[in-house]
């Protein structure tokens, strides 16, 4: 997989960026000795990465830079100075989960100096089954609500189109279309599809695009 | 339309745009916010209303406007903030105004905390604010059955002239699952023209006046007799409940909301194990259903409530039970949410002693 050292993911709720962000990080750490996942999820106050920060720690010793744990359900926008240093530090290889669509990605302002100074890839990640997000025009819409809040450019998309648990082969299908159309009006490349694995090894073996198999990670409390 | 992926809030807001609201009132409080953020979006397109009030105690006070006009409205808000609206809630039972109330509940008490709770459980179902009235209270279990719930509880409060309470929770709120939106059932209720709705003179005959206040004690007590009578046919009509492999149950647990979720995950390693167990859901929180506790008090050995409170909807499982049976409690709270195993453990313990 090609990757930059700064990479931000990005998309509207339920697109699953939380998910690809863990998995990202995780599939960073098998070829580079420093990986720093970034929670910079400032709008949801469930389901956020930073509640695998023990379990990524010690499982595959990936550093989750996030609020500092007293103030993690303080309800209020509290970012860590500690990601300025995963950002500087060219030592660092850095996956930075920006939550909240367009007003979540204000956060990420503030940093976009780092960004300027070095090549980064910020992957757009497209749930088509998501009420504002079902359409080529509605997607558009909405990466560029990102770009202009975060004050950074979209580099890539990924087909993440699912349903939570009910996701047939067909809504990925479905999704690719979409998201096809995404990438020919905009110039934009498809870095890959991502999706459980049950899901993408069922997929047709023509399909034009790499794959990216992901573990789930966000469980309701019954799963 | 197929099925979409909803978070719970969002579902909330369109599940009450199909039901025809047009009015959502709301001041922000976490977990629920997502609602006012998606009706703010919604709610202009399909010629409605979104306001945000300067407080819950002016948005609740909103909701008796535009109820008392005949409109069918929304409000949403979480524990500390429902809390704040007590007093507008009573006023609208008094003047028997239709409403839909969501409580998104979190830890408390006080501001407690933002994560999930299920401890305003006696506020929602004795009434929370002042004098003798009852809503009917409905916990759905996913985001389907909030969807589904919706237009029922919209149906509820037109039939009765009185405000209906979505007791939900943050996990709830925030969650997502597919849902359906487009085939929601439509009741068969024979609901009753809004002919005391203030609309003006022009649209009716003679003064319609919508007040809480009356300061003659016989006409007061006259009043809360007719609203004891409709709260009587409330209690006989709108129970609802599901049983869920109750029929050779040992034990039975009791549970709604993201509780139940987890105790239908738990009967199954109950199973796996061969500890036969049920649960009751109780759907309507008030009335709180009595049948599927007589179907089963012969049969069962124990009962336990599980809720994310200190114990609260145990009370109506004791009075349910009436002594027939040993009722047990297993809780967390603060924004703890109960885990399987750590029911299943609280399950043999029981077994065991009653063996």
């Amino acid at each position: 997989m090609n990757y930059k050292r700064l990479t931000v993911i990005t998309g509207y709720f339920g697109s699953g960026k939380t998910e690809i962000s863990i998995n990202y990080a995780i599939q960073l750490k098998k070829t580079e000795d420093k990986v720093a996942l970034v929670d910079l999820d400032i709008v949801n106050p469930y389901f956020r990465s930073r509640e695998q920060r023990e379990f990524l720690r010690k499982d595959y010793g990936i550093k989750v830079v996030c609020t500092e744990e007293e103030y993690m359900n303080a309800d209020i926008p509290a970012l860590s100075p500690e990601i300025y240093g995963v950002l500087q530090d060219k030592n660092w290889n850095t996956v930075v989960d920006l939550g909240g669509d367009d007003v979540g990605a204000t956060a990420l302002g503030m940093f976009s100096k780092y960004f300027r100074d070095e090549s980064y890839e910020m992957i757009f990640v497209v749930n088509i089954n998501r009420p504002f997000t079902s359409t080529k025009d509605g997607i558009i819409r909405r990466i560029k609500a990102i770009e202009r809040s975060s004050r950074l450019n979209v580099t890539h998309l990924v087909n993440n189109t699912h349903l939570s648990y009910e996701t047939t082969v067909d809504d990925v299908l479905k999704g690719q279309m979409v998201t096809d159309e995404v990438s020919r009006e905009t110039g934009l490349p498809i870095k890959f599809i991502s999706g459980r694995r049950d899901i993408l090894e069922k997929l047709p073996e023509d399909i034009e695009a790499d794959l990216f198999p992901i573990d789930l990670f966000m469980k309701p409390p019954w799963r | 339309m197929a099925r979409i992926l909803m978070k719970g809030n969002e579902a909330l807001g369109e599940a009450a745009i199909k039901a025809g609201a047009k009015f959502y009132f709301g001041y922000p409080i976490t977990p629920q916010n997502e609602v006012s953020a998606y009706m703010a979006e919604r709610l202009p397109e399909v010629g409605g209303v979104f306001l945000q009030a300067e407080s819950e105690v002016s948005a609740i006070n909103m909701v008796y406007g535009a109820g008392g006009a005949g409109a069918r409205v929304l409000i949403t808000s979480s524990s500390p903030g429902i809390s704040l609206m007590q007093e507008g809630i009573s006023y609208i039972a008094g003047a028997e105004i239709p409403a839909v109330i969501v409580n998104v509940m979190r830890g408390g008490p006080g501001l407690g905390g933002i994560q999930p709770g299920q401890a305003d459980y006696f506020q929602a179902t004795r009434g929370g604010g002042h004098g003798d009235y009852f809503m009917v209270v409905l916990a759905p279990e996913s985001i389907q059955e909030m969807v589904d719930i919706m237009q029922e509880a919209f149906d509820i409060a037109d039939q009765y002239r009185n405000p209906v309470m979505i007791l939900a929770d943050g996990m709830m709120g925030q969650m997502m699952e597919a849902v359906d939106l487009d085939n929601v059932e439509k009741s068969d209720r024979n609901l009753p023209p809004k002919t005391w709705a203030t609309t003006g003179m022009a649209h009716h005959q003679g003064k319609n006046i919508i007040n809480s206040l009356e300061l003659d004690p016989a006409k007061l007590e006259k009043h809360n007799l007719d609203l004891k009578k409709k709260y009587d046919e409330m209690a006989k009509n709108e129970v609802k409940y599901e049983m869920y492999k109750c029929d050779d149950a040992d034990i039975i647990a009791v549970a709604y909301g993201t509780t139940a979720r987890i105790v239908k995950n738990t009967i199954d390693m109950a199973s796996r194990e061969g500890i036969k167990m049920g649960l009751i859901r109780p759907i309507s929180l008030w009335p709180f259903p009595q049948e599927p506790f007589d179907r089963t008090a012969d049969r069962a050995k124990a009962y336990i409530s599980v809720e994310m409170s200190m114990g609260q909807m145990v009370e109506d499982v004791r009075l349910a039970v009436n002594g027939r049976k040993p009722v047990h409690f297993y809780g967390r709270t603060g924004g703890m949410i109960p885990e399987p195993k750590d029911i299943l453990a609280e399950i043999k313990n029981i077994l065991g002693g009653v063996k």
